[in-house]
Protein backbone atom coordinates (compact mmCIF):
# COMPACT_ATOMS: atom_id res chain seq x y z
CA UNK A 1 0.00 0.00 0.00
CA UNK A 2 1.71 3.60 -1.09
CA UNK A 3 1.33 6.16 1.34
CA UNK A 4 0.13 4.59 4.16
CA UNK A 5 0.65 7.97 6.62
CA UNK A 6 -0.59 10.01 4.12
CA UNK A 7 -3.82 8.09 3.95
CA UNK A 8 -3.76 7.51 7.93
CA UNK A 9 -3.70 11.67 8.14
CA UNK A 10 -6.35 12.13 6.02
CA UNK A 11 -8.69 9.78 8.37
CA UNK A 12 -9.03 12.83 10.68
CA UNK A 13 -11.15 14.23 7.92
CA UNK A 14 -13.46 11.64 7.07
CA UNK A 15 -16.55 13.89 8.83
CA UNK A 16 -15.75 16.77 7.50
CA UNK A 17 -18.96 17.11 5.15
CA UNK A 18 -20.87 15.50 8.02
CA UNK A 19 -24.34 15.76 6.14
CA UNK A 20 -28.00 13.88 6.78
CA UNK A 21 -28.09 12.57 3.07
CA UNK A 22 -25.12 10.31 2.80
CA UNK A 23 -23.19 11.00 5.82
CA UNK A 24 -19.20 10.97 5.74
CA UNK A 25 -19.52 9.94 1.87
CA UNK A 26 -17.40 13.43 0.75
CA UNK A 27 -14.82 12.54 3.49
CA UNK A 28 -14.30 9.08 1.99
CA UNK A 29 -13.74 10.11 -0.77
CA UNK A 30 -11.27 12.97 0.41
CA UNK A 31 -9.46 9.97 1.69
CA UNK A 32 -9.75 7.49 -1.06
CA UNK A 33 -9.27 10.51 -3.57
CA UNK A 34 -5.16 10.15 -4.26
CA UNK A 35 -5.42 6.20 -4.47
CA UNK A 36 -7.96 6.65 -7.44
CA UNK A 37 -5.68 9.08 -8.58
CA UNK A 38 -2.48 6.85 -8.90
CA UNK A 39 -4.99 3.60 -10.24
CA UNK A 40 -6.76 5.58 -12.93
CA UNK A 41 -4.40 8.92 -13.92
CA UNK A 42 -4.38 7.59 -17.95
CA UNK A 43 -8.56 6.91 -17.47
CA UNK A 44 -10.00 10.21 -16.81
CA UNK A 45 -13.47 8.89 -17.60
CA UNK A 46 -12.89 5.28 -15.25
CA UNK A 47 -11.67 7.81 -12.68
CA UNK A 48 -14.87 9.78 -12.52
CA UNK A 49 -16.76 6.33 -12.47
CA UNK A 50 -14.53 5.32 -9.39
CA UNK A 51 -15.26 9.11 -8.08
CA UNK A 52 -19.19 8.70 -8.22
CA UNK A 53 -18.75 5.35 -6.77
CA UNK A 54 -16.98 6.64 -3.99
CA UNK A 55 -19.51 9.41 -3.17
CA UNK A 56 -22.25 6.86 -2.37
CA UNK A 57 -23.59 6.75 1.42
CA UNK A 58 -20.72 5.91 3.88
CA UNK A 59 -21.08 6.02 7.40
CA UNK A 60 -18.66 4.34 10.02
CA UNK A 61 -16.79 5.23 13.27
CA UNK A 62 -14.09 7.97 12.37
CA UNK A 63 -11.34 5.87 14.06
CA UNK A 64 -12.47 2.14 13.16
CA UNK A 65 -13.38 3.43 9.60
CA UNK A 66 -9.69 2.45 8.72
CA UNK A 67 -10.73 -1.24 8.60
CA UNK A 68 -13.30 0.18 5.61
CA UNK A 69 -10.63 2.18 3.78
CA UNK A 70 -7.80 -0.46 3.43
CA UNK A 71 -10.05 -3.12 2.26
CA UNK A 72 -11.23 -0.27 -0.10
CA UNK A 73 -7.87 0.72 -1.11
CA UNK A 74 -7.41 -3.06 -2.28
CA UNK A 75 -10.89 -3.53 -4.21
CA UNK A 76 -10.07 -0.80 -6.20
CA UNK A 77 -6.77 -1.79 -7.13
CA UNK A 78 -8.74 -5.12 -8.30
CA UNK A 79 -11.36 -2.67 -10.00
CA UNK A 80 -8.19 -0.90 -11.53
CA UNK A 81 -7.90 -4.02 -13.89
CA UNK A 82 -10.99 -4.46 -15.04
CA UNK A 83 -13.71 -3.73 -17.96
CA UNK A 84 -17.04 -4.40 -18.85
CA UNK A 85 -19.22 -6.88 -17.36
CA UNK A 86 -16.35 -8.17 -15.03
CA UNK A 87 -16.14 -4.66 -13.70
CA UNK A 88 -19.80 -3.88 -13.06
CA UNK A 89 -19.88 -7.43 -10.80
CA UNK A 90 -16.94 -6.21 -9.03
CA UNK A 91 -18.40 -2.90 -8.50
CA UNK A 92 -21.15 -5.15 -6.44
CA UNK A 93 -19.31 -7.36 -4.52
CA UNK A 94 -17.05 -3.79 -3.47
CA UNK A 95 -20.45 -1.99 -2.06
CA UNK A 96 -20.92 -5.42 -0.25
CA UNK A 97 -17.64 -5.25 1.31
CA UNK A 98 -17.63 -1.62 2.01
CA UNK A 99 -21.56 -2.10 3.95
CA UNK A 100 -20.48 -4.87 6.27
CA UNK A 101 -16.83 -3.47 7.11
CA UNK A 102 -18.38 0.05 8.11
CA UNK A 103 -21.06 -1.41 9.64
CA UNK A 104 -18.98 -3.92 11.83
CA UNK A 105 -16.61 -1.45 12.39
CA UNK A 106 -18.82 1.19 13.48
CA UNK A 107 -20.47 -1.03 16.32
CA UNK A 108 -17.25 -2.15 17.33
CA UNK A 109 -15.90 2.00 17.58
CA UNK A 110 -18.99 2.70 19.37
CA UNK A 111 -18.21 0.42 21.90
CA UNK A 112 -14.72 0.41 22.37
CA UNK A 113 -14.20 4.61 21.99
CA UNK A 114 -17.46 6.45 22.83
CA UNK A 115 -18.82 3.95 25.61
CA UNK A 116 -15.76 2.50 27.30
CA UNK A 117 -12.47 4.56 26.08
CA UNK A 118 -14.04 7.87 26.36
CA UNK A 119 -15.52 7.75 29.70
CA UNK A 120 -12.32 5.22 31.27
CA UNK A 121 -10.05 8.28 30.08
CA UNK A 122 -12.39 10.74 31.82
CA UNK A 123 -11.85 8.41 35.05
CA UNK A 124 -8.12 8.44 34.71
CA UNK A 125 -8.30 12.32 34.55
CA UNK A 126 -10.48 11.78 38.27
CA UNK A 127 -7.81 9.64 39.40
CA UNK A 128 -4.74 11.77 38.37
CA UNK A 129 -6.36 14.96 39.87
CA UNK A 130 -7.07 13.24 43.17
CA UNK A 131 -3.22 11.89 42.96
CA UNK A 132 -2.44 15.60 42.84
CA UNK A 133 -4.51 16.49 45.42
CA UNK A 134 -7.02 18.65 43.14
CA UNK A 135 -10.18 18.77 44.67
CA UNK A 136 -12.50 19.13 41.91
CA UNK A 137 -15.86 17.92 43.39
CA UNK A 138 -15.76 20.79 45.74
CA UNK A 139 -18.60 23.38 44.23
CA UNK A 140 -16.10 26.14 45.59
CA UNK A 141 -12.32 24.33 44.05
CA UNK A 142 -10.13 27.01 44.65
CA UNK A 143 -7.33 28.19 42.33
CA UNK A 144 -4.38 27.45 44.58
CA UNK A 145 -4.37 23.37 44.13
CA UNK A 146 -2.38 22.02 41.93
CA UNK A 147 -1.39 23.25 38.56
CA UNK A 148 0.72 20.68 37.17
CA UNK A 149 -1.34 18.07 38.51
CA UNK A 150 -4.19 19.57 36.53
CA UNK A 151 -2.38 19.56 33.08
CA UNK A 152 -0.69 16.41 33.69
CA UNK A 153 -4.13 14.77 34.50
CA UNK A 154 -5.42 16.64 31.09
CA UNK A 155 -2.89 15.63 28.98
CA UNK A 156 -3.14 11.75 30.37
CA UNK A 157 -6.92 11.53 29.70
CA UNK A 158 -6.43 12.88 26.40
CA UNK A 159 -3.38 9.85 26.14
CA UNK A 160 -5.48 7.72 27.14
CA UNK A 161 -7.95 7.89 24.38
CA UNK A 162 -5.85 8.60 22.01
CA UNK A 163 -2.79 5.89 22.13
CA UNK A 164 -5.38 3.40 21.18
CA UNK A 165 -7.04 5.21 18.59
CA UNK A 166 -3.76 6.26 16.89
CA UNK A 167 -2.34 2.77 16.61
CA UNK A 168 -6.29 1.25 15.42
CA UNK A 169 -6.06 3.58 12.56
CA UNK A 170 -2.85 2.77 11.96
CA UNK A 171 -3.25 -1.17 12.63
CA UNK A 172 -6.03 -1.19 11.32
CA UNK A 173 -5.20 0.25 7.64
CA UNK A 174 -2.57 -2.23 7.27
CA UNK A 175 -5.08 -5.25 8.24
CA UNK A 176 -7.85 -4.22 5.96
CA UNK A 177 -5.30 -3.70 3.15
CA UNK A 178 -3.36 -7.00 3.70
CA UNK A 179 -6.16 -9.07 5.14
CA UNK A 180 -9.27 -10.59 3.13
CA UNK A 181 -12.74 -12.62 3.70
CA UNK A 182 -10.96 -15.42 6.00
CA UNK A 183 -10.09 -12.78 8.33
CA UNK A 184 -12.98 -10.34 7.84
CA UNK A 185 -10.39 -7.57 6.37
CA UNK A 186 -8.31 -7.47 9.93
CA UNK A 187 -11.47 -6.72 11.57
CA UNK A 188 -11.32 -10.46 13.64
CA UNK A 189 -7.21 -10.13 14.30
CA UNK A 190 -7.84 -8.52 18.04
CA UNK A 191 -10.53 -9.39 20.42
CA UNK A 192 -12.77 -7.01 20.55
CA UNK A 193 -15.29 -8.23 23.06
CA UNK A 194 -12.47 -9.25 25.36
CA UNK A 195 -10.55 -5.98 25.48
CA UNK A 196 -13.92 -3.95 25.75
CA UNK A 197 -14.66 -6.61 28.70
CA UNK A 198 -11.41 -5.84 30.35
CA UNK A 199 -11.52 -2.48 30.19
CA UNK A 200 -14.87 -1.49 31.55
CA UNK A 201 -13.80 -3.75 34.84
CA UNK A 202 -10.99 -1.19 34.98
CA UNK A 203 -13.44 1.26 34.45
CA UNK A 204 -16.01 -0.14 37.29
CA UNK A 205 -13.06 -0.61 39.82
CA UNK A 206 -11.34 2.89 39.36
CA UNK A 207 -15.30 4.51 39.38
CA UNK A 208 -15.91 3.26 42.38
CA UNK A 209 -12.72 4.45 43.89
CA UNK A 210 -13.42 7.65 42.62
CA UNK A 211 -16.59 7.71 44.10
CA UNK A 212 -15.53 6.50 47.75
CA UNK A 213 -12.39 8.57 47.26
CA UNK A 214 -14.46 11.77 46.66
CA UNK A 215 -16.76 11.60 49.53
CA UNK A 216 -14.09 10.90 51.57
CA UNK A 217 -12.26 14.55 50.76
CA UNK A 218 -15.20 15.94 50.09
CA UNK A 219 -16.85 15.73 53.75
CA UNK A 220 -13.34 14.94 55.40
CA UNK A 221 -12.58 17.94 57.49
CA UNK A 222 -17.01 18.25 57.77
CA UNK A 223 -18.05 17.94 61.64
CA UNK A 224 -20.90 15.47 62.38
CA UNK A 225 -23.49 17.88 62.74
CA UNK A 226 -26.85 17.83 60.56
CA UNK A 227 -25.78 20.20 58.27
CA UNK A 228 -23.55 17.76 56.75
CA UNK A 229 -25.43 14.26 57.61
CA UNK A 230 -28.19 16.06 55.61
CA UNK A 231 -25.85 17.34 52.22
CA UNK A 232 -24.37 13.09 52.79
CA UNK A 233 -28.32 12.10 52.04
CA UNK A 234 -28.64 14.44 49.67
CA UNK A 235 -25.84 13.34 47.56
CA UNK A 236 -26.41 9.57 48.54
CA UNK A 237 -29.87 10.29 47.32
CA UNK A 238 -28.77 11.72 43.84
CA UNK A 239 -26.55 8.85 43.55
CA UNK A 240 -29.54 6.22 43.72
CA UNK A 241 -31.54 8.39 41.86
CA UNK A 242 -28.91 8.75 39.20
CA UNK A 243 -28.76 5.02 38.68
CA UNK A 244 -32.48 4.43 38.54
CA UNK A 245 -32.76 6.96 36.25
CA UNK A 246 -30.11 5.64 34.05
CA UNK A 247 -32.17 2.25 34.23
CA UNK A 248 -34.63 3.97 32.80
CA UNK A 249 -32.42 5.34 30.26
CA UNK A 250 -33.11 9.07 31.28
CA UNK A 251 -29.93 11.10 30.78
CA UNK A 252 -28.36 13.07 33.58
CA UNK A 253 -28.71 16.31 32.60
CA UNK A 254 -32.63 15.53 32.98
CA UNK A 255 -31.88 15.10 36.63
CA UNK A 256 -30.22 17.85 37.07
CA UNK A 257 -32.94 20.03 35.15
CA UNK A 258 -35.44 18.53 37.94
CA UNK A 259 -33.30 18.99 40.78
CA UNK A 260 -33.00 22.61 40.32
CA UNK A 261 -37.05 23.04 39.44
CA UNK A 262 -37.59 20.92 43.15
CA UNK A 263 -34.69 22.74 44.95
CA UNK A 264 -36.45 25.95 43.56
CA UNK A 265 -39.36 25.54 44.78
CA UNK A 266 -38.39 23.92 47.88
CA UNK A 267 -36.40 26.97 48.36
CA UNK A 268 -39.66 28.89 47.57
CA UNK A 269 -41.70 26.68 50.14
CA UNK A 270 -39.04 26.65 52.85
CA UNK B 1 -13.45 42.53 24.11
CA UNK B 2 -10.77 41.92 21.84
CA UNK B 3 -9.98 39.24 24.45
CA UNK B 4 -13.40 37.77 24.45
CA UNK B 5 -13.66 37.75 20.70
CA UNK B 6 -10.69 35.55 20.44
CA UNK B 7 -11.87 33.09 23.50
CA UNK B 8 -14.91 32.70 20.86
CA UNK B 9 -12.31 32.36 17.55
CA UNK B 10 -10.35 29.82 19.26
CA UNK B 11 -13.60 27.49 21.22
CA UNK B 12 -15.03 27.89 17.72
CA UNK B 13 -11.81 26.10 16.30
CA UNK B 14 -11.39 23.45 18.90
CA UNK B 15 -15.17 22.66 18.78
CA UNK B 16 -14.89 21.56 14.59
CA UNK B 17 -12.67 18.15 16.78
CA UNK B 18 -16.30 17.58 18.00
CA UNK B 19 -17.62 16.12 14.73
CA UNK B 20 -15.67 17.27 11.66
CA UNK B 21 -11.77 17.85 12.32
CA UNK B 22 -9.72 15.30 13.83
CA UNK B 23 -11.79 13.73 16.59
CA UNK B 24 -9.04 13.86 19.30
CA UNK B 25 -11.08 14.84 21.95
CA UNK B 26 -9.63 18.22 22.38
CA UNK B 27 -13.19 19.44 22.17
CA UNK B 28 -14.12 17.35 25.33
CA UNK B 29 -15.57 19.69 28.05
CA UNK B 30 -12.80 18.67 30.45
CA UNK B 31 -10.40 19.82 28.09
CA UNK B 32 -12.14 22.77 26.01
CA UNK B 33 -13.16 24.24 29.71
CA UNK B 34 -10.05 24.61 30.85
CA UNK B 35 -8.44 25.95 27.87
CA UNK B 36 -11.18 28.41 27.84
CA UNK B 37 -10.45 28.75 31.69
CA UNK B 38 -6.59 29.60 30.96
CA UNK B 39 -7.30 31.94 27.96
CA UNK B 40 -9.57 34.06 30.13
CA UNK B 41 -7.25 33.78 33.60
CA UNK B 42 -8.98 30.79 35.92
CA UNK B 43 -8.09 27.18 34.54
CA UNK B 44 -9.33 25.59 37.11
CA UNK B 45 -12.99 27.64 36.79
CA UNK B 46 -12.53 26.07 33.57
CA UNK B 47 -11.64 22.65 34.71
CA UNK B 48 -14.17 22.43 37.04
CA UNK B 49 -17.05 23.82 34.71
CA UNK B 50 -15.29 20.95 31.88
CA UNK B 51 -15.70 18.52 34.12
CA UNK B 52 -19.15 19.00 35.57
CA UNK B 53 -20.28 19.91 32.21
CA UNK B 54 -18.71 16.30 30.46
CA UNK B 55 -20.39 14.26 34.08
CA UNK B 56 -23.56 15.49 32.75
CA UNK B 57 -23.35 14.63 29.19
CA UNK B 58 -22.04 11.34 29.39
CA UNK B 59 -25.07 9.76 28.13
CA UNK B 60 -25.11 11.52 24.83
CA UNK B 61 -23.02 9.33 22.31
CA UNK B 62 -22.43 10.66 18.64
CA UNK B 63 -23.66 7.39 17.12
CA UNK B 64 -25.04 7.47 13.72
CA UNK B 65 -27.17 10.31 12.87
CA UNK B 66 -27.65 11.43 16.85
CA UNK B 67 -26.76 15.23 17.39
CA UNK B 68 -25.63 15.29 21.13
CA UNK B 69 -25.20 18.78 22.83
CA UNK B 70 -22.19 20.32 22.41
CA UNK B 71 -19.91 20.19 25.85
CA UNK B 72 -17.52 22.51 24.33
CA UNK B 73 -19.75 24.97 23.50
CA UNK B 74 -21.47 24.37 27.09
CA UNK B 75 -18.88 24.94 29.67
CA UNK B 76 -16.94 27.61 27.33
CA UNK B 77 -20.17 29.74 27.33
CA UNK B 78 -20.41 28.73 30.86
CA UNK B 79 -16.30 29.94 31.77
CA UNK B 80 -17.22 33.16 29.63
CA UNK B 81 -20.25 33.99 31.54
CA UNK B 82 -18.63 33.45 34.78
CA UNK B 83 -15.18 35.70 33.83
CA UNK B 84 -16.75 38.34 31.65
CA UNK B 85 -20.20 38.95 33.02
CA UNK B 86 -19.47 37.60 36.72
CA UNK B 87 -22.33 35.26 36.41
CA UNK B 88 -22.09 33.04 39.80
CA UNK B 89 -20.60 29.91 38.50
CA UNK B 90 -23.64 27.73 39.43
CA UNK B 91 -25.60 29.92 37.18
CA UNK B 92 -23.29 30.11 34.51
CA UNK B 93 -22.88 26.58 34.63
CA UNK B 94 -27.16 26.24 33.76
CA UNK B 95 -26.58 28.86 30.95
CA UNK B 96 -23.71 26.71 29.62
CA UNK B 97 -25.89 23.76 29.75
CA UNK B 98 -28.62 25.80 27.97
CA UNK B 99 -26.37 26.90 25.03
CA UNK B 100 -24.83 23.56 24.19
CA UNK B 101 -28.50 22.25 24.10
CA UNK B 102 -29.67 25.00 21.91
CA UNK B 103 -26.39 24.78 19.77
CA UNK B 104 -27.38 21.07 19.29
CA UNK B 105 -30.48 22.29 16.86
CA UNK B 106 -27.90 24.91 15.13
CA UNK B 107 -25.99 21.70 14.54
CA UNK B 108 -28.91 19.78 12.99
CA UNK B 109 -30.34 22.84 10.52
CA UNK B 110 -26.07 22.94 9.56
CA UNK B 111 -26.15 19.13 8.77
CA UNK B 112 -29.60 19.64 7.06
CA UNK B 113 -28.25 22.54 4.79
CA UNK B 114 -25.19 20.20 4.02
CA UNK B 115 -27.29 17.79 2.79
CA UNK B 116 -29.26 20.17 0.71
CA UNK B 117 -26.22 21.38 -0.99
CA UNK B 118 -24.81 18.33 -1.26
CA UNK B 119 -26.31 17.26 -4.90
CA UNK B 120 -24.38 20.30 -5.99
CA UNK B 121 -21.20 19.53 -4.16
CA UNK B 122 -21.59 16.23 -5.34
CA UNK B 123 -22.01 16.94 -9.36
CA UNK B 124 -19.01 19.25 -9.24
CA UNK B 125 -17.22 16.62 -7.76
CA UNK B 126 -18.17 13.72 -10.45
CA UNK B 127 -16.87 16.56 -13.03
CA UNK B 128 -14.06 17.14 -11.89
CA UNK B 129 -15.11 21.26 -11.16
CA UNK B 130 -13.67 20.62 -8.10
CA UNK B 131 -12.12 18.97 -5.26
CA UNK B 132 -13.17 16.87 -2.30
CA UNK B 133 -10.52 18.86 -0.37
CA UNK B 134 -11.99 22.53 -1.03
CA UNK B 135 -15.61 21.17 -0.56
CA UNK B 136 -14.20 19.94 2.88
CA UNK B 137 -12.56 23.07 3.52
CA UNK B 138 -16.25 25.30 2.97
CA UNK B 139 -17.74 22.41 5.11
CA UNK B 140 -15.06 23.61 8.19
CA UNK B 141 -15.14 27.36 7.36
CA UNK B 142 -19.26 27.32 7.57
CA UNK B 143 -18.76 25.33 10.69
CA UNK B 144 -16.23 27.90 12.28
CA UNK B 145 -18.38 30.75 11.28
CA UNK B 146 -21.67 29.05 12.46
CA UNK B 147 -20.38 28.08 16.11
CA UNK B 148 -18.26 31.73 15.90
CA UNK B 149 -21.54 34.03 15.24
CA UNK B 150 -23.47 31.41 17.89
CA UNK B 151 -20.63 31.94 20.64
CA UNK B 152 -21.18 36.29 20.18
CA UNK B 153 -24.67 35.98 20.45
CA UNK B 154 -24.75 33.86 23.21
CA UNK B 155 -22.20 36.19 24.72
CA UNK B 156 -23.34 39.50 23.86
CA UNK B 157 -27.10 38.80 24.78
CA UNK B 158 -27.42 36.65 27.43
CA UNK B 159 -24.69 37.69 29.36
CA UNK B 160 -25.49 41.58 29.66
CA UNK B 161 -29.18 40.05 30.23
CA UNK B 162 -27.99 38.07 33.12
CA UNK B 163 -25.50 40.93 34.43
CA UNK B 164 -28.81 43.37 34.62
CA UNK B 165 -31.13 41.13 36.24
CA UNK B 166 -28.72 39.09 38.41
CA UNK B 167 -29.25 41.94 41.34
CA UNK B 168 -32.32 40.81 41.15
CA UNK B 169 -32.42 37.51 41.33
CA UNK B 170 -34.25 36.44 44.99
CA UNK B 171 -32.29 33.88 46.98
CA UNK B 172 -34.16 31.24 47.01
CA UNK B 173 -32.91 30.84 43.40
CA UNK B 174 -29.16 31.12 44.53
CA UNK B 175 -29.91 28.73 46.88
CA UNK B 176 -31.54 26.20 44.45
CA UNK B 177 -29.03 26.59 41.25
CA UNK B 178 -26.27 26.11 44.22
CA UNK B 179 -27.70 22.76 45.13
CA UNK B 180 -28.47 21.42 41.91
CA UNK B 181 -24.90 22.22 41.51
CA UNK B 182 -23.69 21.11 44.26
CA UNK B 183 -24.87 17.41 43.32
CA UNK B 184 -23.67 17.72 39.63
CA UNK B 185 -20.66 15.33 40.06
CA UNK B 186 -22.78 12.99 42.16
CA UNK B 187 -24.94 12.52 39.73
CA UNK B 188 -22.55 11.76 36.86
CA UNK B 189 -20.17 9.93 38.98
CA UNK B 190 -23.60 7.30 39.31
CA UNK B 191 -23.61 7.59 35.34
CA UNK B 192 -19.94 7.09 34.96
CA UNK B 193 -20.60 3.57 37.24
CA UNK B 194 -23.27 2.79 35.14
CA UNK B 195 -21.55 3.23 31.82
CA UNK B 196 -19.02 0.61 32.57
CA UNK B 197 -21.72 -2.01 33.58
CA UNK B 198 -23.43 -2.98 30.48
CA UNK B 199 -21.84 -6.57 29.16
CA UNK B 200 -20.86 -6.07 25.76
CA UNK B 201 -22.77 -7.80 23.03
CA UNK B 202 -21.52 -10.34 20.44
CA UNK B 203 -20.89 -8.57 16.82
Amino acid sequence: MQNNFGIFLRTFLLQGYWNFARLQNVGMLYIMDPVLKRLYKNRPAIYLRAKARNLETFNSHPSMSVYSIGAMIKQEEKLASLEGEELIEEEREWRIIRASTANTAASIGDRLFWAVLKPLSLVFCFVILFVGQVDMVRDDMLAEQGFAAAVFALIGSLLIYNIPSMFIRFKGLRDSYFGSEDNFYGLINLNWNKTIGFLKLLGQILVIFVIFYAVYIRFRNSPMDPDSIARISLLAAFLILSIFMRKLNIPNIFLYLIATVVFGIAAFLA
Amino acid sequence: MAELLLICAVLAFIELDTTYLGQVLISRPTVAGSIVGLLSGDFFLGLQLGIFTELIYLDFMPIGGVVPPSGAISCGVAVIMAQFFDVDIYFAFFVGIIGGLAFSFVEKELRRLRARVLPQQEKALKENKTSAACVLFQSLLLQFLAVYAFLLVCVSVIGPVFGGISAKIPEHLHMAFKFSYFVVPWIGLAGLLLSFSAKPKSD
